[in-house]
């Protein structure tokens, strides 16, 4: 039986550059966006300024919120812009590093960018973005996905879509490749496991749990040679079990859950929240997904979290 | 979902670990693990030739033409 080998070059390429900088288009027709009547609240409450008043009223600069990205493709590129300029002039962006090393609190809130699934998109445009503003993010990345064909990859979801009874519509097939996520490593920015090969934890055997969980955290240390301290579960906030919670914090440091909430900075506990940020929405969209409204709405679920992560595993 | 049966010469795989004398290896698709013997035990295999989650494919040694 003969071995062979196979690389890929790791490519990047530029920020895509959008007309009009960080103005935001404000007509729904204009963005190709479905809006819902919650979308309407919720840009309401954005528009009026109710959002952000709430959101300074909540932050402080003993808080940390955290905030969930997924990929930012290019005719989007626009509104992410806006995002990170509008969230700058009032947060203090918190680098990954910072969770695993005393810091102390600055001046205000803390705001940490994270963004799932390990899109190409991260390497090629969203990293130069957040660098130019003196930001790292915290890229939680699938790499059972790295250096796969787009057959290969499309087949992978396929299968994390049917273990959730569905069928896969995702065609972001294109992830970070091996040496992508090494770099963006060195350059500052917090590489986190996101499992294996994106499957849901609750769903799948303990032995599957485990390769998606040790197995992963061992390979992400093997390729960045340090260990990897961080960990997101896939899919929605309860998702996750006892073991596989247990699993993922025995492996990591932190565990950050798709739950909205409000954390304390500057020691921020092992189950962190993270709110849900949809990028093809418009600015007072955000605003008002960190107004600490969304946050309510979690209320019990951050308590049920909170249960199960005392059942399961020392501080 | 399980998947179709396929032949191991038609996925690729992951290398899991290493050792001298043998690779252990997963398939993307299958999640199928594989110990491969190393033929050659006078050239050892090394983490720096297989290091972990270098993708691998297997050879079907009857496809390959005499030397």
């Amino acid at each position: 039986m003969c071995l062979q080998t196979e690389n890929r070059p790791a490519g990047a390429s530029l920020p895509v550059e959008c007309a009009g900088g960080h103005d935001l288009p404000t007509d729904a027709s204009l963005m190709g966006s479905t809006f819902t009547i919650p979308d309407l609240l919720r840009s309401f409450a954005g528009r009026s300024g109710i959002a952000a008043l709430s959101s300074r009223l909540i932050h402080s600069p003993r808080t940390l919120r955290i905030l969930i990205y997924h990929d930012v493709p290019a005719s989007l590129f626009c509104h992410f812009e806006s995002h990170l300029a509008w969230l700058s002039q009032r947060f203090e962006f918190a680098r990954p590093d910072e969770l695993i090393r005393e810091t102390s609190p600055g001046n205000r809130p803390r705001i940490l960018l994270t963004f799932d699934d390990g899109c190409s998109d991260n390497y090629a445009t969203v990293a130069p973005l957040l660098e130019s503003y003196g930001a790292r993010g915290l890229f939680f990345v699938c790499p059972g996905f790295a250096d796969l064909s787009r057959q290969e990859s499309l087949r992978l979801m396929e299968r994390s879509a049917a273990i959730m009874g569905a069928t896969n519509r995702d065609s972001r097939w294109e992830r970070l490749s091996r040496a992508q996520i090494i770099d963006l490593d060195r350059r500052g920015h917090g590489i986190g496991s996101h499992t294996m090969t994106h499957v849901p934890l609750a769903r799948v055997t303990e032995d599957e749990t485990i390769k998606e969980v040790e197995e992963c955290a061992a390979l992400l240390a093997s390729w960045l040679e340090h260990p990897c301290h961080y960990f997101a579960w896939t899919y929605s906030w309860d998702e996750i079990t006892p073991k596989s919670l247990k699993l993922a914090l025995d492996c990591h440091k932190f565990c950050f859950s798709p739950c909205s909430g409000l954390n304390p900075w500057p020691h921020p506990p092992r189950l962190l929240w993270r709110t849900a940020v949809d990028v093809s929405k418009p600015l007072p969209y955000l605003q008002t997904q960190i107004s600490g409204l969304p946050d309510q709405a979690y209320r019990s679920k951050r308590a049920w979290l909170k249960q199960m992560r005392r059942s399961v595993a020392a501080p | 979902m399980k998947e179709p049966e396929k032949s191991i010469f038609e996925e690729r795989y992951r290398v899991v670990a290493v050792e001298s004398d043998r690779l252990l290896i997963r398939g993307i698709l299958s999640g199928e693990v594989l110990t491969i013997i190393n033929p050659e035990p006078e050239t050892p295999l090394t983490q720096e030739d297989y290091p972990p989650g270098k993708l691998i494919v297997l050879t079907d040694p009857s496809n390959v033409p005499p030397n």
